[in-house]
């Protein structure tokens, strides 16, 4: 691992993040200027805004930042765990499970308050199936992603049958949800959430190099001392926990668990202990942008972050792709 | 260290081991022989402790490695398995180094000795020129020299290879099997899986050869490698007749019988 390397792009992207934040906090319907934003958070003599920037903004880019975090560290773990460079949280079933569980409590006449709750146990259910799968003597990679793949294609079933067959006004709310936006977000959300999320991802960065080692197949890890049979549930489980957490908070933002990861290896390589970090700040970066953007477009319409993400990001993946010259990905 | 096997059973129908006892000696080369399917490698699984035993026991220098954890296991024993995982975007160094995982800690920070331990693999294995390449970037025989340098790194006493010399030209098949040779005369135990019964009598101490999940001969090879021996286990009339160069036995097939 090059660390000067990593250095030097952890400290680009964490620049980026702050810049990024800022534009978050100051655009929208009403847009603040950056003086004022400044006056707000450290409470300074001049003008502020204090509703808009710590009620409104500032919990929905800091929910952006840790669930945007959460879904990269999610993906590197599972393409890592899968030895697959397609594999993303989405490949073991936590999005469609989550979306499947959503549909079904709005049919159910559940309140909007509680989609999270059932996004969260959906995405943890359908990871549990996956799971089960994983702990199966000899299930190989390949198989566990099949698997998964499987029990999306199910829920996603569902989903469209719940979608076609239900009266339209009553999903709205969790069409909106699916797509992956942080409307209307606030501090109940981040307080919700960091608690789980600030662990999860301190876990993710200290187990980086069990990774690496177990990416090598499964007898070769075995062969340097990892209990392979223990560890991959384990990792799987962690992965789950920290894609299930994001979704439930804010939807299906499926594309930044892909994304962040071939970013990170394009710009550090494939050490975990590097590339970790560095899917976090990438995928951190990555959402908070869609966020605010989706907020500058046309306000005061929203755009939602999901949306913009696969729009922005799916060129730009394409194209380090394409300019890839090692065929390391 | 020596390698005990009692009444060995383990894995699946095909492929079963049936009862397998036998001794390898420590400190020599031993090879594993034996037709397609004969449980070779599933006896090689065994001996690694990837694969649970049905019954029987294996004691590496007395040790039960059933009883051993992965990482007291790893400190002992080296393997390299048959075509492992090539990971994307790693360098040749980086790999090797994986080799020092079972003595660092759970970020594997080097500890004294580590880089030496890592540079002296690379040079044993002919790939120190290649330390900065990635992984991804060599030929086959390049990789699998580079996953015979991370074992070397592992630097243990006991050192397991599954066919090591598949998918390399006869140049690299030589050098890999004096690499194993001379890595058996610092006194490791190591064992190796071949295809080849003229490579393996020549190089190995010591010969194992199954069929159908079974020990059927175990000896030096001028002891074992005998025409009676390969229509047994082959079904091939064969003349063995000794090595101009080695004086090992060679065979020469005749034809099926």
């Amino acid at each position: 691992m090059n660390v000067a390397r990593v250095m030097t792009v952890s400290g680009a992207l964490a620049t980026g993040l702050v810049l990024a934040s800022v534009w978050s906090i100051s655009t929208g319907a009403v847009s603040v200027p950056w003086a004022v934003i400044a006056n707000t958070l450290f409470d300074l003599e001049g003008p502020k805004q204090d509703f808009i920037v710590m009620k409104s903004r500032l919990p929905r880019t800091v929910l952006a930042v840790l669930t945007g975090g959460a879904l990269a560290l999610s993906g590197a773990i599972i393409q890592a765990l899968l030895r697959n460079a397609l594999a993303s949280p989405k490949v073991i079933g936590i999005n469609s499970g989550a979306a499947l569980a959503v549909c079904l409590a709005v049919m159910a006449g559940a309140g909007a308050a509680w989609l999270p709750l059932y996004a969260f146990a959906g995405g943890v259910v359908a990871a549990f199936i996956v799971w089960l799968g994983s702990l199966r003597r000899r299930a190989s990679p390949a198989r566990l992603a099949l698997i998964g793949i499987a029990v999306g294609f199910l829920c996603d079933t569902g989903v469209d049958y719940i979608l076609v067959t239900a009266p339209t006004y009553q999903f709205s709310a969790p069409l909106v949800w699916m797509t992956g936006s942080l409307w209307s977000r606030g501090w109940t959300d981040v307080n919700a959430v960091a608690p789980l999320l600030l662990p999860l991802g301190a876990l993710a960065l200290l187990i980086s190099y069990r990774l690496d080692l177990i990416r090598l197949g499964d007898s070769p890890a075995r062969g340097l001392g990892v209990n392979v049979p223990l560890e991959r549930p384990l990792l799987l489980l962690l992965a789950t926990a920290l894609a299930a957490v994001s979704v439930a908070a804010v939807g299906a933002l499926g594309f930044v668990g892909l994304m962040a990861p071939h970013i990170a290896r394009q710009l550090v390589g494939g050490d975990h202990r590097g590339l970790l970090p560095v899917a976090m700040l990438t995928g951190m970066l990555l959402v908070v942008l869609a966020d605010a953007a989706g907020r500058a477009l046309a306000p005061p319409i929203e755009v939602s972050a999901g949306i913009l993400t696969a729009l922005f990001g799916a060129p730009f993946f394409i194209f380090i792709l394409l300019t890839n010259r090692r065929g390391d990905t | 260290m020596t390698i005990t096997l009692e009444g060995v059973r383990a894995g699946y129908r095909e492929f079963a081991l049936q009862d397998i006892t036998t001794t390898l000696p420590g400190g020599k080369l031993t090879a594993l022989i034996g037709p397609n399917g004969c449980g070779k490698s599933t006896l090689f699984s065994a001996m690694a402790g990837l694969l649970p035993l049905k019954s029987g026991r294996i004691e590496i220098d007395g040790r039960d490695i059933a009883r051993e954890r992965p990482r007291a296991l790893a400190r002992h024993v080296a393997l390299l398995p048959q075509s492992p995982v090539v990971p994307p975007a790693i360098r040749v160094s980086q790999l090797v180094a994986y080799g020092r995982a079972p003595y660092q800690g759970m970020l594997g920070m080097q500890r004294p000795g580590d880089a030496e331990a890592v540079t002296a693999a690379l040079h044993k294995a002919g790939v120190g020129a290649l330390r900065d390449r990635r992984l991804s970037d060599l030929s086959g025989g390049q990789r699998q020299r580079a996953f015979i340098a991370m074992c070397l790194a592992q630097d243990t006493p006991v050192m397991l290879f599954d066919e090591p010399t598949s998918f390399l030209d006869i140049r690299y098949q030589v050098d890999t099997l004096d690499l194993l040779a001379a890595l058996a005369r610092e006194g490791r135990t190591v064992v190796v899986v071949l295809h080849d019964i003229g490579q393996a009598a020549r190089y190995a101490d010591h010969l194992v050869i199954m069929k159908d999940g079974r020990l059927r001969h175990a000896g030096p090879p001028e002891a074992v490698v005998t025409p009676d021996m390969l229509g047994e286990i082959y079904d091939i009339s064969a003349r063995v007749y000794p090595d101009p160069v080695s004086g090992a036995p060679q065979i020469s097939p005749e034809h099926r019988v």
